[in-house]
């Protein structure tokens, strides 16, 4: 770089010293907006319509399996695109880009104590958690517009998230399918059409296991007709809308709740429920049914979570149940939509249940699991490392923001804390910070 | 339905930062604000179809602050007619209006996105619906292009 070229960048990335909004700037903003007749009209015709084309959300999705009081992760689509990631809310250390918060606390008095469950981003700055704050079983959500950086409190849906209490409603988790229509499913089926704003009751055809949403914002849904019932569906549900509807060429398939999964990648979906599998690569339009990643031979997997790559690539995990009452875990990949699978050479080791997958590439590949920390590959699987991020933090919940951008929570080493770790590097270096105050 | 606590959110976040940029570009204070303020006034209106607030945001002050260049300069023309000596207002950094000015309003938008919104070149492009090595070629264009003006100056 010439001394010219020094002076040009020294004067494009010159800070502006913040100017500090005057009193009541909100106030005065938002009376004027509300003063707008066109902003009016915008705002309510809005609800409900698509958002425009390129912003389409890829998500990491993150599920709770309640049977066991862990959580099961299943990450869809594209690297380019967000994660739903889990489990608290924080102060970190910026990723990269994200300005720092003018007034905004480092964790908000009102999410104190958050617990994220889930978390759906719909772009690489802006994303939505879905948890409980201490020991309420009331939900509660949080949203970040700066990767995670600082996190503010939203209207939730009234649902008994807790997983301790007896006739909860289930681990419940959120899911958006664009950048205004969003869900929180479990037992209950709620939808937003204003950007979280404001949430309303859907009927739902039963227990909802898993949701996904393709590039066109069409919702796939796996639903069982009861929270532990021995089979389980897909259905769908037009963009923009909530309303669920069966998808009749896919058959019901037979499959422990927590061994069901969907993939999606642009309009490709990949279902996989116990030794059933299909895919449909128009939007379901057509289906082909395919085989199981998870080999008949080994019985039937307590877990199945799957993930898509930027190709016909799909990851899949499968994962056991051993004599010590942990799982092993199983890596399969399919670099032909799902028409045959290879083990991969290596194994995560055994230990907790799968909860999160996700791939970054062929190469990078995490698993969160519910004990310790997350098992990472960057040879596809040849060999794995094990409790990442190293210090005792236990990181069930991950996803990739980018192709080497890595985001997780989780406990810190003690377990009484929450952390978000990131990764620049596709989990080989980690920041953690510990949300506690 | 209700945006406020979203959009509050967004506004502590961002608007210290914006409107210290605005600053920076007109060289004003009051004006700054003004311009920082009805970018958000204007996000609120498309509350629900922008998918990158901070892009819109800085988008829409770039927009406003060549509107209020434009109407200086008029203003400033005006007085030169009738006076001799001519009172001017206060002026941004003659650097910065030239890299938001000697630009193509194309290459302006990236080089204010990612150096001034701190997005980074993946950001940009999801912001602009263009791919990323679009992004790092316009802002090879637009440095090279700054370059020769920082020369000529």
């Amino acid at each position: 770089m010439t001394p010219d070229e020094r002076d040009l960048e020294a004067l494009l990335r010159q800070p502006a010293e913040r100017l500090a909004p005057p009193d009541h700037s909100w106030e005065k903003i938002s009376r004027r907006a509300s003063r707008r007749k066109w902003v009016k009209a915008s705002l309510s015709v809005a609800a409900g319509v698509v958002v425009v084309a390129g912003a389409v959300p890829a998500m990491i999705a993150v599920r709770a399996d309640h049977n066991n009081g862990t959580s099961i992760q299943s990450l869809t689509s594209s690297q380019n695109a967000l994660p739903n990631l889990p489990r608290h809310t924080v102060k970190r250390s910026p990723i990269p880009t994200a300005p720092a918060p003018s007034s905004a606390p480092a964790v908000p008095d009102d999410l104190v104590g958050f617990l994220p469950a889930s978390v759906s981003f719909v772009s690489q700055q802006h994303g939505y958690a879905w948890g409980n704050i201490g020991r309420s079983p009331q939900g509660v959500i949080a949203q970040t517009w700066d990767a995670g950086e600082t996190w503010t409190k939203l209207p939730a849906p009234a649902v008994d998230n807790s997983v301790a209490t007896s006739g909860h409603d289930g681990d419940s988790q959120i899911r958006y399918s664009s950048a205004t229509t969003g869900f929180v499913f479990g037992a209950k089926y709620f939808v937003t059409h204003n950007a979280g704003g404001s949430w309303s009751e859907a009927a739902s055809p039963g227990y909802i296991d898993d949701l996904e949403a393709t590039h066109n914002h069409r919702v796939w849904a796996l639903v069982r007709k009861t929270e532990n019932a021995p089979t389980v569906a897909l259905y769908t549900a037009a963009p923009a809308s909530s309303d669920l509807q069966a998808v009749t060429k896919v058959a019901a398939m037979s499959s422990q709740p927590g061994a069901d999964s969907i993939a999606v990648n642009q309009n490709q979906v990949y279902v996989v429920a116990g030794d059933a599998a299909f895919w449909t690569s128009r939007n379901g339009t057509d289906w082909q049914e395919q085989p199981s990643p998870c080999p008949a031979s080994a019985g039937a997997p307590q877990h199945v979570l799957l993930t898509t790559l930027n190709r016909p690539g799909i990851y899949a995990v499968c994962s056991y149940r051993t004599s010590g009452g942990g799982e092993s875990q199983q890596t399969y990949l399919s670099v032909n939509t799902g028409k045959t699978w290879t083990q991969t050479a290596a194994s995560p080791a055994a230990g907790g249940a799968p909860q999160t997958f996700a791939a970054g590439s062929e190469n990078d590949i995490i698993v969160g699991t519910s004990r310790g920390g997350a098992q990472v590959t960057h040879n596809g699987g040849k060999t794995w490392l094990s409790d990442q991020p190293p210090g005792g933090v236990q990181l069930g919940f991950v996803g990739f923001i980018k192709t080497q951008t890595v985001v997780g929570v989780g406990t810190s080493a003690s377990g009484t804390a929450g952390v978000f770790a990131t990764s620049l590097d596709s989990g080989r270096k980690w920041t953690v910070t510990n949300f506690s105050r | 339905m209700d945006v406020a606590q979203p959009a509050d959110a967004l506004f502590r976040l961002h608007y210290a930062p914006l409107a210290g940029w605005c600053r920076r570009m007109v060289g004003d204070e009051e004006v700054a604000h003004d311009i920082a303020a009805e970018a958000f006034v204007r996000l609120l209106g498309r509350w629900t179809t922008v998918t990158d607030p901070r892009a819109y945001l800085y988008t829409t002050a770039l927009n406003l602050v060549r509107d209020r260049w434009r109407r200086s300069e008029r203003e400033r023309a005006a007085i030169r007619k009738t006076v001799t000596t001519m009172k001017t207002a206060a002026a941004p950094a003659p650097e910065l209006r030239m890299v938001v000015e000697g630009l193509p309003k194309r290459l302006q938008q990236v080089v204010v996105l990612h150096y001034f919104a701190d997005m980074p070149v993946d950001a940009v492009a999801h912001a602009l619906g263009v791919a990323p090595g679009t992004v790092k070629r316009d802002l090879y264009d637009a440095r090279a292009k700054l370059l020769v003006l920082l020369e000529d100056k």
